[in-house]
């Protein structure tokens, strides 16, 4: 979605026109649910922030100020939410992504941790590549590294602005990717 | 090889729940007033920008006129119990060293102890009502200090214990930088250890009092007043010294 088309969406929202927000659904909810579910474990408390996001990006749609790049204002207003849920019940260990398609499937880790782990007298990457899936694939990536391979690949924005968004320099953020694409690249995935 | 992108973006819809009911229930309505004040304070992006330009500083003034509106009353009330508390504390104990230097009696000493107490009671209490005060002030703030800083994309201030608490402290940070962005004025400033970074608001008004130029690379004692709305990301800047005034 262009920049004009999401102020437009956002007008729509100030004027009470719920068109507007649905549009902005459709296009992110992958985006901000990837996001939220990229820092909370629970698929439930992703939900909920992920709708609170939405409801409350309808409440404050007047507080949007154009041009200074949508994904991110939206992005930093999601990793907010999804931190303060994370305070407020305390979690002292870190969370780890983990797409787990349905409540009925196994864990994502668990099935990746599997497949490396399987041998048979092969080499654990000949076992490996070409099998994972991508949820699986990513779940095998340290959680900054996650992070900003979703924002990259969902967002399109730059390094530096996934830096400013994530308060940290720059250099860090590209090194993640780097590393981050290093290890997919091993599992049988490259960048378009 | 597969195609890392389109393959991530598909499990991603894939997994992603259809959320839109339950957002759409949950759904405030807007009244017709609230819209029209909405539309009227929706500029487009180039109206936007040049108000930016022109650097008028209206919209930071606005900003904080409907903060100090909002909650000037109860930080004026937290201060008052912050600096009462404080003088009574000492007052008590003044009264309490003088008594104990002269000679009591049985019963002076268990006078002095009920008074001893008294006073811890009140001064729990006042401590209580400040501590009330301060979170009627600031409701949710401790919690949501992370929250919604975001505006249009503006950097994340990292949780840390050198975050500054709501309410408004003063402190020696060396100035890193003085620029414009989006219609601010906003200054970068570091404490002389590094640990604490943050960007403050400089409104005109505290600037016009100055009779000197913020220059980077410079110490000065910044007091700084955290934003208490959600939606503002920056500290404001209500005075500044320089260093040794």
């Amino acid at each position: 979605m262009t920049e004009e088309k999401f102020s437009e969406c956002i007008q729509a929202m100030n004027r009470g026109d719920k068109d507007g927000l649905r549009q902005v659904y459709e296009e992110y909810v992958s985006y901000i649910y990837g996001i939220v579910r990229s820092l909370l474990a629970s698929r439930e408390e992703a939900e909920d922030v992920t709708s609170e996001f939405f409801i409350k990006l309808w409440e404050k749609s007047d507080s949007y100020r154009a041009g200074n790049g949508h994904k991110g204002w939206m992005a930093t207003i999601a990793r907010n939410l999804a931190i303060d849920t994370l305070r407020k019940k305390r979690r002292e260990e870190p969370v780890d992504f983990q797409m787990r398609a349905g409540s009925g499937e196994e864990d994502c880790t668990e099935a990746a941790s599997r497949a490396l782990h399987a041998t048979d007298g092969k080499s654990v990457e000949d076992e490996v590549v070409g099998s994972l899936t991508v949820k699986e694939a990513f779940s095998l990536l340290k959680e900054p590294e996650r992070e900003v391979v979703h924002l990259k690949i969902m967002s399109g924005m730059t390094f530096q602005e996934i830096a400013d968004l994530l308060g940290s320099p720059m250099g860090t953020v590209t090194w993640r990717y780097r590393e981050a694409m290093k290890k997919l690249r091993r599992y049988g995935y490259e960048e378009a | 090889m597969k195609k890392l992108d389109e393959e991530y973006k598909k499990a991603c819809a894939e997994e992603t729940p259809d959320l839109w009911n339950r957002i759409e229930a949950g759904l405030p309505q807007k009244t017709e007033q609230t819209a029209k004040e909405k539309d009227r304070a929706a500029a487009s992006p180039q109206t936007q920008s040049s108000a930016s330009k022109a650097g008028t500083g209206t919209q930071t003034q606005a900003a904080i006129r409907k903060v100090w509106m909002r909650y000037g009353a109860f930080v004026a009330a937290a201060v008052m119990v912050l600096v009462t508390v404080p003088g009574l504390l000492r007052m008590t104990q003044a009264k309490n060293t003088a008594e104990n230097a002269a000679p009591m009696s049985v019963q002076d000493m268990t006078a002095a102890k009920e008074n001893t107490t008294g006073m811890t009671d009140t001064e729990g209490i006042a401590a209580d009502s400040a501590d009330t005060a301060f979170a009627d002030a600031f409701p949710g703030e401790c919690d949501d200090a992370y929250s919604e800083e975001a505006e249009n994309g503006a950097a994340v201030e990292n949780s840390s214990a050198t975050e500054i608490q709501p309410g408004v402290s003063s402190m020696e940070l060396k100035v890193t930088a003085v620029e414009e962005y989006d219609g601010y004025e906003l200054v970068s400033a570091v404490s002389g250890d590094g640990m604490f970074e943050t960007k403050a608001v400089f409104p005109e008004e505290v600037k016009k009092k100055l009779d000197f130029t913020l220059t980077e690379g410079e110490y000065y004692t910044f007091t700084l007043r955290q934003d208490t709305d959600k939606d503002f990301p920056y500290c404001h800047i209500i005075a500044v010294e320089q260093k040794g005034e």
